[in-house]
């Protein structure tokens, strides 16, 4: 089965992905963290036997994976296929998750909330997600009483997440808003409309290969369609600012822009030792010379699932085993390398 | 104004104390500099926690934090600390701080958005649809298309109908 993250979206020059995450809980037990173990086990049982057992309504392929007898590096993997989060790849309680077959589906069960529904796409398509996120919630309802209030809508461990419990979310890749240094700007009056921005690889204080993410605040007093499609059109208008961008940037410093791409491609295809930020510096650079044609040969799709691949948790994945951080850099170098020269111009 | 120490240039508006190894250090910061760090939503919490104790305080000063949720037994002190409840019914163990608390995080506080056994009908038909039905249907009485107009009119009347309910 093919995975999302090896498809090509629409808008895919600049949206790399987005999401749809929804949250659940079950009404009358206690929110995963201040619950018993008995609880959360049931919490489990119910989910996967709504899923995978009930007939008809989805048609689709799930499996389950228990996380108690998960190993972390196996964990650490889900995180980096932004199949589960960071929270729950480290928590110690009762918790796991259920996939379908070409992993743009994930229900995180016991994390914050007791479910996170998440849909998963390539390039810019959230109302698409939108409906699929809200299918499976209807399906699940059918046989799981949802924790809901007629004033608060439904109801969230957090009250960030109450209401509609929506978070629509869009991967950007923003190489000539950075470049033109642009972004601060952008990030500064997108912040104003109630969106919060962030840096999607690299930890809090700065973001490597110009990937950001964008995704709403606000989730009470307003529908799931106009939340949904504020952040696409949001998303959009960042769209055009930053294809403008790239255009005059080639036009008016063509030689030293082509120059910066081709040493980046350079780089990614004869490197022997090379860390997960200096693969993603270039990697930004090579996408953004796939995208104004520069690098004819090479597949967008491949640079998007390289990012993920590239990954400490991934890397020791392929191997099968945990590597030090030296080997963990030869090793991804030559990865880059294959797949780099595998795409010959 | 104290000065951002991310960028050292723009006056800090956030200020967030950080327990680091049992240290806590207090750290200022612009918020442009937050929203790309991500500082801020680590620290919501703490946000959160201020707001509730904020709006708290000015409820019921004498009866502070002894009140518990009948489900889980948390108490106001305890959101004060985490900045998460501990079950749904503690929506309605603490409306009225709730309330508040939820109308400063998203400028509102009552929920219009889908709900639990939901048609598909009802569905199709959320407020967010209402002004596109209606432009549809100026446009349909403008093509002399009166059976599709017929078709909108119920449908915005319906929808109307289950938002006056709702409200
Ligand atoms: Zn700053
Ligand atoms: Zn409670």
């Amino acid at each position: 089965m093919k995975k999302w993250y090896v498809d090509q979206g629409p808008d895919s020059d600049v949206v790399m992905s987005c999401r749809i995450r929804l949250a659940r809980n079950f009404a009358g037990f206690p929110y995963p963290h201040g619950s018993t173990p008995e609880i959360r086990r049931e919490v489990m049982d119910r989910t996967v036997a709504a899923l995978m057992h009930g007939n008809g309504g989805l048609f689709l392929q799930f499996r389950f994976i228990d996380f108690t007898r998960l190993p972390s590096v196996e964990r650490q993997v889900l995180v980096e296929k932004h199949l589960v989060s960071k929270e729950l790849a480290e928590s110690k309680i009762e918790c796991g998750v259920i996939i379908n077959d070409s992993e743009n589906i994930s229900i995180m069960i016991n994390e914050e909330d007791h479910l996170r529904i998440q849909c998963l796409g390539a390039g810019l398509q959230l109302e698409e997600l939108w409906t699929l996120a809200d299918r499976i919630d209807s399906f699940l309802s059918e046989s799981i009483d949802f924790a809901y209030d007629n004033k608060f809508g439904y109801l969230t461990c957090c009250p960030t997440n109450i209401g509609t419990a929506i978070r629509a979310s869009a991967m950007l890749h923003l190489p000539a808003l950075v470049m033109t240094g642009y972004i601060k700007g952008i990030l500064e009056s997108i912040t104003k409309l109630g969106v919060a921005v962030r840096g999607m690889f690299g930890e809090n204080t700065e973001t490597t290969g110009n990937v950001f993410q964008i995704s709403n605040q606000v989730t009470l007093g307003r529908t799931e369609h106009d939340i949904v499609t504020g952040v696409r059109s949001l998303s959009n208008q960042i769209v055009g600012q930053e294809r403008e961008l790239r255009k005059e940037l080639l036009a008016q410093n063509g030689i030293r822009l082509v120059d910066r791409i081709h040493r980046s491609y350079g780089v990614l295809r004869n490197a022997r030792i090379i860390s997960a930020d200096e693969t993603l510096q270039k990697l930004s650079d090579v996408r953004l010379g796939v995208n104004l044609g520069l690098l004819p040969g090479i597949d967008e799709t491949r640079l998007n699932a390289l990012m993920l691949d590239i990954q400490p948790g991934n890397i020791q994945q392929k191997l099968g085993r945990a590597l030090r951080p030296d080997d963990r850099d030869a090793t991804r170098a030559s990865l880059v390398r294959e797949v780099m020269q595998m795409q010959d111009l | 104004m104290p000065i951002c120490q991310i960028c050292s240039q723009r006056e800090a508006s956030l200020f967030i104390t950080r327990n680091l190894n049992g240290q806590k250090t207090q750290v200022s910061v612009c918020r442009q500099c937050a929203a790309e760090s991500g500082i801020v939503k680590i620290d919501l919490n703490k946000l959160l926690a201020g707001l509730a104790a904020f709006t708290h305080a000015q409820d019921e000063e004498e009866e502070k934090n002894v009140e518990a949720c009948q489900g889980c037994g948390m108490t106001l002190a305890e959101f004060n600390t985490t900045g998460r409840m501990g079950c749904s019914q503690c929506y309605g163990t603490f409306a009225e701080p709730m309330e508040h608390l939820l109308t400063r995080i998203h400028g509102h506080a009552r929920h219009i958005g889908k709900h639990p056994g939901q048609t598909e009908a009802e569905e199709s038909a959320l407020p967010g649809d209402l002004e596109r039905l209606k432009s549809e249907l100026i446009c349909a009485i403008a093509e002399e298309a009166y059976e599709k107009a017929a078709d909108l009119r119920d449908r915005i009347r319906e929808l109307e109908r289950r938002r006056e309910a709702r409200t």
